[in-house]
């Protein structure tokens, strides 16, 4: 569905991407790995053509994603940014119809279709009852599954989210990312997330890439990439991983 | 050979000295011999002023104290002269080695020497006495008697018009525009240096000027503030501010003095009211309620002239009425509402104004006036001061165009080229009679 | 209740325009002034029974004036609000990118030097020279980012002013005048020619916003958002600034800067009807008519005297937009 090949990026003369490739196919949650500074946002940014690759192509849906028209690329592609804070209150509903925008002419008004629309993206991340509400005053977790109905809202195959639960506490952490797994089954989406917690993306990730310094340093299903060894090259820390009921769970070394 | 020359050199030698001794032997009989002078005639003058120096016009009190050196009383003729003229001239008892002390009193008129004789003795002073004028913020200012250096930012020509053109070393920038200043025959007026303008006013250029006075105008906000500044480094500042006809004689005869040519500004005075006269008298019995109402429109159609200001006294003078005038200001906006009710006869129009009749005639608004119904929209010549003696012409233009019936045998052209030649000696710059 | 308070503020500059035809200083009974409104509405050729003077007074003043401020208040307050939106900033206004400076700047060159251009002419291309100069200067890799352009807008705005000064330096006091009395607006010379040479553009512009008011909700989301969205941001936004400034060039090149109305209407709307730039633009044109419309009554009616109403938009927006601001607690916008 996404294809990534050979992706090299640089700001000014400093390499950031080294040459990256990605393949997430409809249904599959993968999940970018790695420490501040390896090029995970580079790379999102990348895949959803907000910048250009220095070499290399990123393919949606087999086409070049550099040929396809903005309007037409929205209607393949979400893309969640981090949680903010816009300058207008405007409430939840008028957020998520915003999606509509590449389905809506430049002098039209989104219809009432495209309410209905925008309430179904609400309610299938279960947060219809703040339809009403104005969005600069919901918490940060709500913020960001309102951003995330707007990126369905768009009706997209892929969904990329950079660093969904960056300032969310451990509930809303939870809570956004079990939305964010049901849909890729249910909505049969295409999802790409960068995390920060090894914890997190072993919990649900279907496939993770680990990223260091630009390069790949492994990837594949969790239980395979999440390892001791990995996990001490990419952040030069020692930690045990322990397996409970089928899941890894990394524990750092303190001693 | 030769020593019969150095004889001869000797001979001339002693021949040398013998005749200088001989002269002295004379000089001390001469000395010796001559009457001894009468002791009764010593004496000891001192004389002094009250006051460093004097305004015109200002009471002098010259004290002379007299002292006998001698032991007997005597009888003195005191005379105090102010230049060549005797001022005082009494006998004055003088007793003996005592001393007698002669208050003398006179007007302050001009700088001059005063020399005071007691007998055979005297001494002399020198009287330091400066102008004083007043200006249009109530100062009073001095200024050196004979003014050599003056800058003028203000009414230039009366200046000229004064005979007193020599003194300037500065004009305002807006001279060089003047249709005046440029049509004066025997002056260059772009050569003359200018520091700026009152309002805008380059202190550093002014001084390089070096000048004792400063004529500037007082409209500017600023101005205080420049005068300060200038008086402070010692330059005299007199400061002009024009509000009425009044004003203009005022200002005439303010410059008169200042320039000591206090005869030729009367003189120009009367040329002014010769005009000025004629069109009282034929105005002056028109009943208030059969005046037309006129208005005159400065830089914007709708910025007319109010209670203040010379163009104000100008249309009563020329038997109209101001509608306007019961607004206060010299500069006032109104709405072009406020001008169809008052619905003025006559519509004067400012020379400098960037507008002109056609403006008014064919505007959609102003259709209704009476003014524009009849044709009676004018507009004067531009450049012409409203400020400076041929203000009686523009009074005359006024007056003929406010009621042409009263003054139809009136060449307000001719009247003009008559008062340009005697007030600036050239021919009116500015046509009258289309 | 809601949609009470959306009508009327939608029917606004009805009640105003009726009112502001009967006030004047030159007296009309009410009565009569509505008799020759309507008779050469419909009646134009109609010979007429009142004094020449009325008819004049109603259709050849006060009507263009009337039309004249409604139009401006709509321009500004339009653009203020557009603007505001796609700069995502409510301290934005239409003379954000250096409009106003130009156009001074370029009405101070036409009284300084003779032109065979029209101060109006002057103002509005200065103005428009500005914002072009602006953007042109925030424009990086193609990309135009708001940060820049509100900087390149203080850049411009800056060099203006200095040039405009340079200007004023070589003007005599009474071209000065005019130009000071030009710099704080003012309606007193409204014409039919000014009605006519502005109502297109302003209508237009007003209408063309309306139709991108959606637009720029999302755009005011953020350039990457909108992006994001399938938007092409830079075309956009251009299409945007190009409108706001042109609607609001034209009533600067007509009548002035006149300070306030496109920052305070703007915000005054926002905090009647919320965020929503689909109820925004439409209520700011017709709230910003009506307020400049009353303004200007005040301004000729106070005195014999025309006030700049420039002062007057200032002198009552700052404390009612203090008492909103208290009352809300600055919520419209964070």
């Amino acid at each position: 569905m996404i294809v990534a090949r050979e992706v090299k990026f640089s700001y000014e003369k400093l390499l950031v991407l080294k040459g990256i490739d990605v393949d997430v196919v409809r249904g599959e949650v993968a999940t970018l790995l790695g420490p501040n500074g390896s090029g995970k946002t580079t790379l999102l940014m990348c895949l959803c053509a907000i910048l250009k690759p220095l070499t290399g192509c990123v393919y949606v849906n087999g086409r070049e994603i550099t040929k396809i028209k903005r309007g037409e690329l929205a209607k393949m592609l979400g893309h969640v940014p981090q949680g903010h804070r816009p300058p207008f209150p405007y409430t939840v509903i008028d957020v998520v119809v915003m999606g509509r925008a590449p389905y809506i002419g430049a002098f039209s008004m989104p219809s009432k279709r495209d309410f209905e629309i925008a309430e179904k993206a609400l309610e299938i991340v279960g947060i219809r009852h703040l339809k009403d509400r104005v969005y600069t005053q919901i918490s940060g977790g709500e913020m960001q599954l309102v951003l995330i109905a707007r990126a369905l809202a768009q009706q997209p195959q892929v969904l990329l989210l950079d660093e969904p639960t960056a300032h969310l506490d451990f509930k809303n952490k939870i809570l956004v990312l079990k939305v964010v797994k049901n849909l890729a089954k249910k909505e049969n989406l295409a999802v790409i997330m960068s995390l920060h917690d090894p914890n997190l993306a072993a919990m649900f990730s279907d496939k993770v890439y680990l990223i260091a310094d630009g390069v790949i340093v492994d990837r594949g299903e969790p239980s395979k990439v999440i390892t001791r060894e990995n996990l001490k090259r990419v952040y030069g820390i020692d930690v045990n991983v322990i397996e409970h009921e089928g899941t890894r769970f990394v524990v750092p070394v303190l001693e | 050979m030769k020593r019969f020359k150095l004889q001869g050199k000797s001979s001339a030698a002693v021949a040398t000295v013998s005749l200088v001794v001989a002269v002295v032997v004379i000089a001390v009989a001469v000395y010796m011999l001559w009457p001894a002078k009468p002791a009764e005639c010593r004496f000891e003058l001192q004389a002094s002023l009250d006051k460093p120096y004097y305004r015109v016009g200002d009471e002098v009190s010259l004290s002379i104290v007299i002292r006998n050196l001698n032991d007997t009383a005597t009888t003195q003729t005191v005379e105090v002269k102010v230049d060549d003229e005797v001022v005082y001239s009494e006998d004055v008892e003088i007793p003996a080695s005592g001393s007698k002390t002669v208050a003398v009193g006179f007007k302050a008129e001009k700088p001059s020497t005063i020399t005071v004789t007691v007998g055979e003795d005297s001494t002399t002073l020198s009287l330091e006495v400066v102008r004083c004028v007043t200006d249009f913020w109530g100062r009073d200012i001095e200024i050196p008697y004979n003014v050599e250096r003056v800058v003028v930012l203000a009414e230039y020509e009366i200046v000229y018009a004064l005979g007193a053109w020599d003194k300037v070393v500065g004009v305002s920038k807006y001279a060089y525009t003047n249709p005046v200043m440029c049509a004066l025959k025997d002056i260059n007026i772009s050569e003359v240096p200018s520091p700026g303008s009152s309002w805008s006013l380059n202190v550093e250029e002014l001084l390089a000027l070096d000048p004792q006075v400063v004529l500037i105008y007082g409209f500017s906000g600023r101005t205080a503030e420049t005068v300060e500044q200038l008086e402070n480094l010692g330059i005299k500042c007199v400061v002009l501010e024009l509000n009425s006809l009044d004003d203009i004689y005022r200002l005439i005869r303010l410059y008169g003095q200042i320039f000591g040519k206090e005869d030729r500004a009367e003189e120009l005075i009367q040329i002014m009211n010769q005009t000025l006269d004629m069109i009282r008298e034929r105005t002056a019995n028109i009943p208030y309620d059969e005046r037309p109402k006129v208005i005159h429109t400065w830089s914007k159609k709708l910025k007319v002239t109010g209670n203040m200001g010379v163009i104000n006294d100008l249309i009563e003078l020329a038997g109209g009425v101001n509608p306007a005038s019961e607004l206060e200001g010299k500069y006032v906006t109104v709405s072009i509402e406020q001008i169809i009710e008052w619905d003025p006869d006559v519509i004067i129009i400012w020379g400098i104004a960037k507008y002109g009749v056609e403006d008014i005639m064919n505007d959609t608004q102003w259709q209704t006036i009476s003014a524009v119904v009849n044709g009676r929209v004018y507009k004067y010549p531009r450049g012409i001061c409203t400020w400076s003696p041929e203000v009686v012409v523009l009074a005359l233009k006024f007056a003929k165009w406010i009621h042409p019936e009263l003054f139809s045998d009136v060449n307000v052209q001719e009247v003009a080229d008559q008062l340009f030649m005697e007030v600036y000696g050239i021919p009116s710059p500015f046509e009258w009679e289309p | 209740m809601k949609k009470l308070k959306l009508l009327v503020l939608a029917v606004l500059p009805i009640p105003a325009f009726f009112f502001s035809l009967v006030i004047g200083q030159f007296d009309i009974p009410p009565l009569t002034v509505y008799e020759i409104f309507f008779t050469k509405l419909f009646n134009p050729l109609i010979s007429s029974p009142w004094p020449p003077a009325y008819e004049v007074v109603v259709w050849n003043i006060r009507l263009p004036r009337v039309l004249l401020a409604l139009l401006v208040g709509a321009s500004l307050s339009v653009s203020g609000t557009a603007l505001q939106g796609l700069f995502r900033n409510p301290l934005v206004s239409p003379y954000i990118l250096g409009l106003s400076w130009g156009a001074n700047f370029g009405v101070a060159l036409s009284l300084l030097i003779p032109l065979p251009f029209s101060p109006q002419f002057m103002a509005f291309s200065f103005g428009l020279l500005a914002v072009f100069l602006a953007y042109s200067i925030a424009k990086v890799r193609g990309e135009t980012p708001v940060i820049s352009l509100v900087l390149a807008g203080v850049i411009v705005s800056a060099f203006f002013t200095a040039l405009q000064y340079i200007a004023k330096f070589f003007l005599d006091p009474q071209a000065l005048q005019g130009l000071v009395y030009w710099m704080m607006g003012g309606f007193y010379l409204a014409h039919w020619d000014d009605v006519m040479v502005t109502c297109i553009p302003i209508i237009f512009s007003v209408v063309m916003l309306s139709l991108m008011s959606w637009r720029i909700n999302v755009l005011s989301m953020g350039d990457a958002e909108a992006k994001m969205m399938g938007l092409n941001t830079e075309l956009n936004k251009v299409v945007i600034i190009v409108l706001a400034t042109v609607m609001a060039a034209v009533a600067v090149s007509v009548v002035g800067t006149i300070g306030w109305v496109g920052l305070i209407i703007p915000h005054l709307v926002r905090m009647a009807v919320g965020p929503d730039h689909r109820k925004l633009i439409p209520l700011s044109a017709t709230v910003g008519a009506a307020f400049l419309l009353v303004a200007d009554d005040l301004a000729r009616s106070i005195t014999t005297y025309e006030l700049p109403v420039g002062i007057l938009t200032t002198l009552s927006g700052v404390p009612f937009f203090v008492y909103l601001l208290k009352k809300t607690k600055g919520r419209s916008w964070s």
